[in-house]
């Protein structure tokens, strides 16, 4: 199923009691259990999955405050959904824990049609996990601290072929095991940038974008991805979750890359953040997604 | 119930000043009770004050933690019982509680409070299974209908879940 937007799950477009954005009348839903047990008893003690929790979010604004603000508390012990996690994973990291050479993760792509499974390397079934985070080699850069990214967002390459050249353009074959990683985050008084290359295992050094490309925490998330956008928990991250997606637009930079492949600078980013310009729908970090962020979480363990 | 252990009884005493007398064992099943007990209190006459707890829910309280103490105590005492048996008398237990706490809307938010403050955690997993059952696989306008909850939402607000979120409005196939 083509996912599409959930802009009015988004934390910040649910008015909240604490910091009101929005002046609108005091919630009246006419249920009588007050919040604390609604959310502790019925949200995440019941067996509701993810799809019946949004439904409930739209009922009425009470309950959609409840569950945009604490989804991932209530979805951490959640069944996965078919509709949020299938449909949104792009792909998964993957080691597996006989592998003791301390080689990165490999990047197993769930094909972005669904008729095809994804490529997995021959191993135990136990083995087969996904690994965002733990002894893999792919850790978040130490300037980013906890608390310290108010936005982060987590793109990776669309690795459909051109479509002019589909035949002759070998520039992504499944089961390649290189990939590049590209954070956007908010820090305090900019945004800022990072790449991630599984060839040299290392991150590159911090970008800060320049003023003139500066983008709001909203605008990080009305950052749209193409037809199968996907979220992947990010590792060292408490509360913060990383936005993965199928961009087309970032291919040239965001690419999975045999050999040296491109190089992707948080510069050549910025470049292409200014003349780029931004889908206009919108795509937030909703709670649809932050579910299946918890739902990746708890699949990861 | 140990032969030859003597009968305590405990009494739970509602809001609205009404009294119920039960076993301590089957008292023993709230967390509330059991610290209460702990710290050497609630055994007099003047038994346990329930606050923001009507008589009627404490009744219905009551009749939960009597059934369940009895069905553990038999339990108890068929040691050697088959399994099949335990499996048919849990059968039973569950069926009980389904039957018992199919209930209207108001008394299933009394009890769930009442559950909730009393520190009954197998009532409050009950209620709670019966809130779900009531929501699960339900469109968002038949929960509102079926929990009674007025949609408060702004007209924007409704365009914006209509435009985003249409499948909100159907049931899980």
């Amino acid at each position: 199923m083509l996912v599409d937007g959930d802009g009015w799950l988004f934390p910040s477009a649910v008015a909240s009691n604490k910091r009101p954005k929005l002046i609108l009348p005091a919630e009246d839903d006419g249920f009588p259990l007050n919040d604390e047990l609604l959310l502790l008893l019925v949200f995440v003690a019941s067996s509701l999955d993810t799809d019946d929790l949004v439904r409930c979010a739209a009922t009425c604004r009470r309950w959609c405050r409840l569950v945009a603000h604490d989804a991932h508390y209530i979805c951490r012990l959640k069944p996965p959904s078919e509709r949020f996690l299938r449909a949104l994973t792009v792909g998964f990291f993957h080691q597996s824990h006989l592998d003791d050479s301390g080689a990165a993760p490999r990047f197993a792509q769930r094909p972005s049609r669904p008729r095809a499974p994804p490529r997995l390397p021959r191993c135990r079934p136990q083995a087969r996990r996904m690994q965002p985070c733990g002894r893999g080699c792919l850790h978040p850069p130490h300037t980013l601290r906890q608390g310290q990214a108010r936005t982060l967002r987590l793109r990776a390459a669309h690795h459909r072929r051109p479509r002019r050249n589909r035949r002759s353009a070998p520039s992504w074959a499944p089961g390649s095991t290189a990939f590049r990683l590209f954070l956007v985050y908010k820090e305090r008084n900019f945004t800022a940038s990072r790449c991630y290359s599984s060839n040299t295992r290392a991150w590159g050094t911090e970008g800060k974008l320049c003023a003139a490309t500066k983008v709001s925490g909203k605008r990080l998330g009305e950052m749209r991805p193409g037809a199968w956008p996907s979220v992947v928990p990010c590792s060292g991250y408490q509360g913060t979750w990383c936005w993965a997606s199928a961009w087309t637009r970032w291919r040239p930079l965001l690419r999975h890359s045999r050999g040296s492949g491109t190089s992707c600078s948080a510069s050549t980013w910025a470049t292409r953040w200014r003349t780029g310009g931004w889908p206009s729908r919108r795509m937030g970090g909703s709670a649809r997604c932050r579910c299946a962020a918890g739902e990746a979480a708890v699949a990861a363990r | 119930m140990a032969a030859g252990k003597p009968v305590v009884m405990v009494t739970l005493v509602s809001s609205d000043g009404q009294s119920f007398q039960l076993l301590e064992e089957a008292a023993l099943l709230s967390a509330m009770v059991r610290d209460t007990i702990q710290i050497g209190q609630g055994r007099g006459p003047a038994g346990i004050p329930i606050r923001n707890i009507t008589g009627q829910t404490l009744s219905m309280v009551v009749v939960y933690c009597n059934k369940h103490y009895t069905a553990a105590a038999a339990a108890d005492g068929d040691d050697a019982a088959d399994e099949e048996k335990k499996v048919a008398n849990k059968k039973q237990l569950r069926e009980w509680d389904e039957q018992f706490i199919n209930l209207e809307q108001d008394k299933l938010y009394d009890i769930l409070v009442a559950a909730n403050n009393l520190g009954i955690d197998g009532l409050v997993d009950l209620c709670c299974w019966r809130f779900a059952d009531m929501m699960k696989g339900k469109s968002a306008s038949e929960i509102r209908v079926k929990l009674g909850i007025r949609d408060d939402f702004t007209s924007e607000q409704r365009a914006q879940i209509e435009k985003d979120s249409p499948w909100v409005w159907s049931r899980t196939t």
